[in-house]
């Protein structure tokens, strides 16, 4: 559509008053509109007249206008300037500098309260510590200047010279805090943040180093096997696979030979070379014949001595075994050291082979040590000179000793468990789960074609950082920190040793003599034979540990790859999410996770849970009887409207079928109503009006007013839910629309396995899961369960229609299992609806009145009579918010006419044990084809022969047949009026009066709706290449979402929140999309890029969306 | 399509083979329900509009497997290059918390 093209459908009168409308207004502007096509428009283009406006009342229009779009120009510069502030500041704050200066600035605050302590116990005067204060404060201004001024230069400067400059500023930081060290001390967030920068840096140059410096393949080395990684996958792991050895290898080593870059990563090739024997490392060759006992590796944190101990059981330097290092990997972040233990040929005899030298190995008795006689006299208590007890000795104390046995002293050889550590993986968790929604949207983001520096230098960091966070993670879940398997076995070897240690000491008891206070063993003895028995002790416990070490590292694998996949499924789900926009993966990812069949094909070894969540899409289309009656009705009016919407008329046709209680609405009413659509003059609004007479009068003094009342509500949810079926109809198969409809009907029987463990995604299968459950109270809890499973962020994206018909499917489950008054809900009920209408509110679907905590039902009540009327109007250019009333209006209405809930509300109060049967459906014709998916000749219909149908009361099969064949007609009719004028091309219709032009506007807008929630309209689209124009308006869709191009093409959803939304978003795009967007808003003389935006996406869905 | 509970080498390279049954179905079950999910974003960006809606209508699973295999190119190999990067990023991760 061209500006031009919209001036000539107005035909403007001349010399009354246009003329100096046009002057005042021209303002022409040259567009290029990137099709090669140079454009004029002006703002009585953008701004078409009204029918039947004057020049005054347009040109006051167009004034108000401008003055309003100059208040909003400036408030939006105004909040854009607070957002990128705001932004800047953020980002400083979690910069390393931004950092730096909190580090500086809490080491301030520490060493004050250090001070004031310190002066209120009298320790230090005031004044000293004003001084170190003052110091202190100097030095932590200096410390932030130096951070701020760091952090300006980073912005501003080129990576090298950053990296320079950085490096200048660390070192000077470093010598700051070392001249700091004896007033504050090392302050050890500082002193972490410096060592960590230092060990990224330090790994970043060892991986350039490593990459530059790949060994050079040696002629004549064999070629032992080659690999890929991309991004993420570590080579070193890889290597280790094929070759066994630790990279950078002895016997193996390996050569990239380039990289992949036609992929999303770059994939690395690596060859593995094998050397030949000859320069293979060699290893220290083993003392004489000494066995090779085995091999440890310690890097730094661990020490050889503890690792040395723990497989020999010998204290460094062994005396059985020693060790010998054999070699360091540079190749990590941290050297490894390689070493084996040796096992001596005659370790008996062997000479001490601590390097130190020093004493043969302890526990031998130096043969010429000994008690000595006393001179030949006989000293009270001792022994002679062998040792042995002096049979002659009759002092009074005898040769009697007292010794103290003491406690077992065997320890335990398990961790403990660390209460840092455990607060620091609960510290990490939070960091991780705040992370996911970002890193799956960058990752979402990334998965595009257009992708944008920023969002890949973004997707980059947090990809790093997360992955960085998650090893530490599952690298303290290995360690058993909140893990019970390892807390059971740290428990079970504490028991041992206690068993142990009291073994010890019984035996020592044997050893006394029974009596501690009067043995003849000296106490050096009970000590020696302590420790002989500790000894033998541990060596008992290290058997047995080994077993349980084996245990252990079962479960540290079996627990490391369940907390992985744990993770990675979130990360996975998260990303699905993030892709949740109505593009084709979204549809995809509905098909194949909503269906058993399909999914069974893409997983052989198959998961049951995720297949029995049902679908939710169109899930209103099952509402019931009421909801079909008129949805029957709507269907006709939205078969007006547009191709998608006679969708909705079939369905409502299909389940009219079902219908058992039409007393509403007589044929001849119904048959009225689609003669005056049928007649293109009609108004829609004039079907609203209709049906809310209609059902105004409904008795509301009866017991049964609430049901009365919800039929109100299901005479205009349904309505609009039936319209609207035609937009989402399209995503769901006849044979699942049927099988909807029976379940609907014939509620199948509730099976808790089939639920108990699901992870529902998102707001599918909700309604059928609810059917499923038969509506029997006695599940309510288990689906509420089940529906608290889901997050209401995304049951609820209005942007997606089977999400929120899925929610107002639940709506009208719940009103079918409790049909009395809100407040004899249950009180959980009460509370997930007011849950579900704050949702609403926030995503705009609802007044936010709505929800000051009224019952629900009155909440729904008042949606459906408030607020769908207007939202009927609005529908062309706000579907998502009908689709979510009409399916609440047809749920409710639809439960209202079941049988098992007509009761009184005194009965209403009290548990439904057993409800009334549904009625047998009487036999009815065969079902007819869903449009667009009639069986041709010779297949088997879609729907089962078996299938139950009930003969409609008032309108006929045939009725419905002809009507909607007229119907299909005018729609025709209207589209071929369509494609004479050109659509867009008429100006903006009143409510109130609709025209032949009004109709084909809001054909053209339907359509855009359609195409806009995925729906096919038809082949007549020509093929086109992708401009880039197309990426950018990928790009902003899926960015932006269905709703966010609803939101920026529609005029009256300019408010302060969705302001805000678009320089969110603006703040996502790269300069090079920036720029292209500023030219149409440069070129449309307006300074907000919200209007210019909002402009540019009309143009270019328009042009070529 | 890919049936890791057989799959000898892949489940010896993640480490599991040898667990016992109950935690290497559990664990095979965690990876599948992975594999899963990347297949179908993978997948998914490879559709159009109307193959996802004539898959979404496939009813049976061997006809969903034929049209995968017939109607997304190389999907054996996409299917081993998802399995291949759960493996490496296993052991990735494992290599850097086990050791």
């Amino acid at each position: 559509m061209s500006g031009e093209a919209v001036r000539t459908g107005q035909e403007q009168p001349q010399n009354n008053g246009w003329d100096s409308l046009t002057n005042e207004f021209a303002g022409e502007r040259n567009i290029n509109d990137k099709t090669g096509k140079d454009r004029t428009f002006s703002q009585m283009d953008l701004y078409p007249r009204m029918k039947g406006e004057t020049p005054e009342e347009y040109g006051a229009r167009l004034r108000y206008m401008n003055q309003e779009t100059a208040k909003y120009l400036e408030e939006e510069a105004r909040k854009e300037q607070e957002e990128l502030e705001r932004q800047r500041q953020l980002e400083y704050e979690r910069s390393e500098q931004g950092q730096q200066e909190a580090a500086a600035e809490s080491n301030y605050d520490r060493l004050e309260a250090k001070l004031e302590q310190a002066v209120s116990e009298g320790r230090m005067t005031r004044e000293h510590a004003n001084r170190l204060l003052e110091k202190q404060m100097d030095k932590a201004i200096d410390a932030i200047d130096a951070a701020r001024q760091d952090y300006s230069d980073r912005q501003t400067i080129g990576p090298e010279e950053d990296q320079i400059k950085y490096n200048e500023w660390l070192s000077k930081h470093d010598a700051e805090n070392l001249n700091n060290l004896e007033i504050t001390g090392r302050q050890d967030a500082e002193a972490e943040e410096r060592a960590r920068l230092e060990a990224e840096e330090r790994a970043r140059l060892e991986a350039e180093e490593n990459t530059q410096s790949q060994p050079e393949t040696t002629s004549g080395d064999k070629e032992f096997a080659k690999f890929q990684v991309a991004s993420g996958v570590s080579k070193e792991a890889e290597f280790k696979r094929l070759t066994g050895e630790d990279w950078p290898g002895e016997k193996y080593y390996a050569v990239t030979a380039g990289a992949d870059e036609g992929y999303d990563e770059p994939i690395e090739n690596w060859t593995i070379y094998e050397r030949p024997a000859s320069e293979i490392t060699q290893q220290p060759e083993a003392i004489s014949e000494d066995e090779v006992f085995g091999h440890f590796q310690v890097a730094s944190g661990v020490s050889k001595e503890a690792e040395f101990k723990r497989l020999t059981g010998e204290d460094w330097p062994g005396v059985e075994y020693y060790a010998t290092c054999y070699g360091v990997d540079e190749g990590y972040d941290e050297p490894i050291e390689n070493w084996t233990i040796y096992k001596r040929s005659n370790a008996n005899q062997a000479p001490n082979t601590d390097p130190d030298g020093g004493d043969k190995p302890d526990g031998e008795k130096d043969p010429s040590d000994g008690d000595k006689p006393n001179d030949g006299e006989k000293q009270p208590g001792s022994n002679t000179a062998d040792g042995e007890k002096d049979p002659d000795d009759k002092t009074p104390e005898g040769n009697k000793n007292k010794v103290d046995l003491g406690e077992g002293d065997l320890k335990n050889l398990e961790v403990t468990i660390d209460e840092d550590k455990t607060e620091r993986l609960k510290e990490i968790e939070d960091k991780l789960e705040a992370m996911l929604p970002e890193l799956a949207e960058l990752y979402a983001r990334n998965r595009r074609i257009f992708v944008g520096a920023k969002n890949r230098a973004d997707f980059i960091r947090v990809k790093g950082e997360y992955a960085k966070l998650l090893d530490e993670s599952l690298k303290l879940k290995a360690e058993g920190v909140h893990r019970a398997g390892q807390v059971e076995i740290s428990e079970k070897i504490q028991n041992r040793v206690d068993e142990l240690n009291q073994e010890i000491q019984a035996k020592l008891l044997e050893f006394v003599g029974g009596d501690p206070e009067n043995t003849e063993k000296t106490q050096e003895e009970v000590d020696a034979e302590k420790a002989r028995l500790t000894e033998e002790a541990e060596k008992t416990l290290r058997a047995e540990y080994g077993d349980m070490v084996k245990e252990l590292e079962a479960n540290v694998s079996a627990n490391f790859l369940s907390n992985y996949l744990d993770e990675a499924v979130k990360l996975e789900d998260a990303t699905i999410d993030a892709l949740d926009n109505g593009t084709i993966c979204r549809k995809f990812v509905n098909k194949v996770i909503n269906n058993k069949y399909l999914k069974g094909a893409l997983i052989a070894a198959g998961v049951a849970g995720l297949a029995a969540t049902g679908v939710g899409l169109g899930m209103g289309l099952a509402a019931g009887t009421m909801s079909v009656s008129l949805g029957y009705t709507a269907g006709g009016v939205a078969l007006g409207a547009g191709k998608g919407a006679m969708m909705g008329g079939l369905m409502s046709r299909q389940d009219s079928r079902n219908s058992t209680v039409r007393g509403f609405v007589s044929e001849e009413d119904i048959k009225k109503q689609l003669e005056g659509i049928n007649n293109q003059d009609a108004d829609t609004s004039n079907v609203t009006s209709w049906l809310l007479e209609q059902y105004s009068g409904a008795n509301t003094e009866d017991a049964s007013s609430n049901r009365r009342k919800t039929a109100v509500a299901a005479g205009i949810g349904a309505a609009l839910g039936g319209l609207v079926s035609g937009v989402h109809i399209d995503n769901v198969s006849t044979r699942e629309v049927t099988e909807r409809v029976q379940i609907g009907t014939e509620p199948t029987k509730y099976e808790p396995d089939l639920f108990d463990n699901v992870n529902i995604p998102k707001g599918h299968g909700m309604s059928t899961t609810f059917d499923q459950m038969g509506g029997d109270p006695s599940n309510l809890q288990k689906a509420l369960d089940i529906a608290h499973k889901i997050d209401p962020k995304y049951g609820m994206v209005p942007g997606s229609n089977g999400e929120t018909v899925g929610v107002g499917g639940q709506i009208g489950e719940f009103a079918h299992t409790y049909p009395g008054p809100i407040s004899e809900w249950p009180d959980v009920a009460q509370s997930y609806m007011t849950e579900v209408a704050e949702e609403w509110a926030r995503q705009g679907l609802i007044p936010s009145h709505m929800t000051g905590g009224e019952p629900i039902y009155d909440t729904v009540t008042r949606v459906v009579t408030e607020y769908v009327p207007n939202a009927f109007m609005n529908f062309l250019t706000r579907a998502t918010a009908t689709v979510g009333a009409g399916a609440i209006g047809g749920r409710i209405g639809g439960v209202g006419e079941r049988p098992r809930i007509t009761r009184s509300e005194t009965e209403a109060s009290e548990p439904i044990t057993n409800p009334e049967p549904i009625p047998e459906p009487t036999p009815g014709p065969a079902p007819e084809p869903i449009l667009g998916g009639a069986p041709t000749a010779g297949s088997t219909p879609e729907t089962p022969p078996s299938t139950p149908e009930a003969t409609p009361t008032n309108v006929t099969q045939e009725d419905i047949d002809s009507k909607l064949a007229e119907l299909e007609e005018a729609m025709k009719a209207a589209e071929a009026s369509t494609s004479e004028t050109g659509a867009g091309s008429t100006p903006e219709a009143t409510p109130t009066n609709v025209t032949q032009e009004d109709i084909d506007s809001k054909l053209a807008e339907l359509e855009e709706a359609m195409k806009a929630a995925g729906v096919e309209i038809g082949d007549e689209t020509p093929e086109r290449i992708p401009t880039l124009a197309d990426s950018i308006a990928e790009d902003f869709r899926d960015r932006a979402g269905e709703e966010g191009v609803a939101i920026m093409t529609s005029e009256e959803y300019i408010n302060e929140e969705n302001s805000a939304r678009i320089a969110r978003w603006w703040n996502t795009l790269d300069e090079d999309t920036k720029r292209e967007i500023s030219q149409f808003e440069m070129a449309l003389g307006t300074s907000g890029y919200g209007r210019a935006l909002r402009e540019w996406i009309r143009l270019n869905n328009q042009n070529s969306l | 399509m890919f049936d890791i509970e057989n799959n000898t080498e892949f489940l010896t390279a993640i480490g599991i083979n040898n667990a016992p049954e109950d935690v290497k179905a559990k664990l095979i079950a965690g990876i599948e329900n992975l594999a899963e999910k990347k297949l179908i974003t993978r997948i998914s960006d490879i559709v159009t509009d109307e193959q996802a809606e004539h898959f979404g209508s496939i009813t049976d699973e061997q006809e969903a497997a034929n049209w995968l295999n017939a109607n997304i190119p190389n999907f054996q190999d996409i299917v081993t290059e998802v399995l291949t990067e759960i493996k490496n990023d296993i052991l990735q991760h494992k290599a850097t918390v086990v050791g």
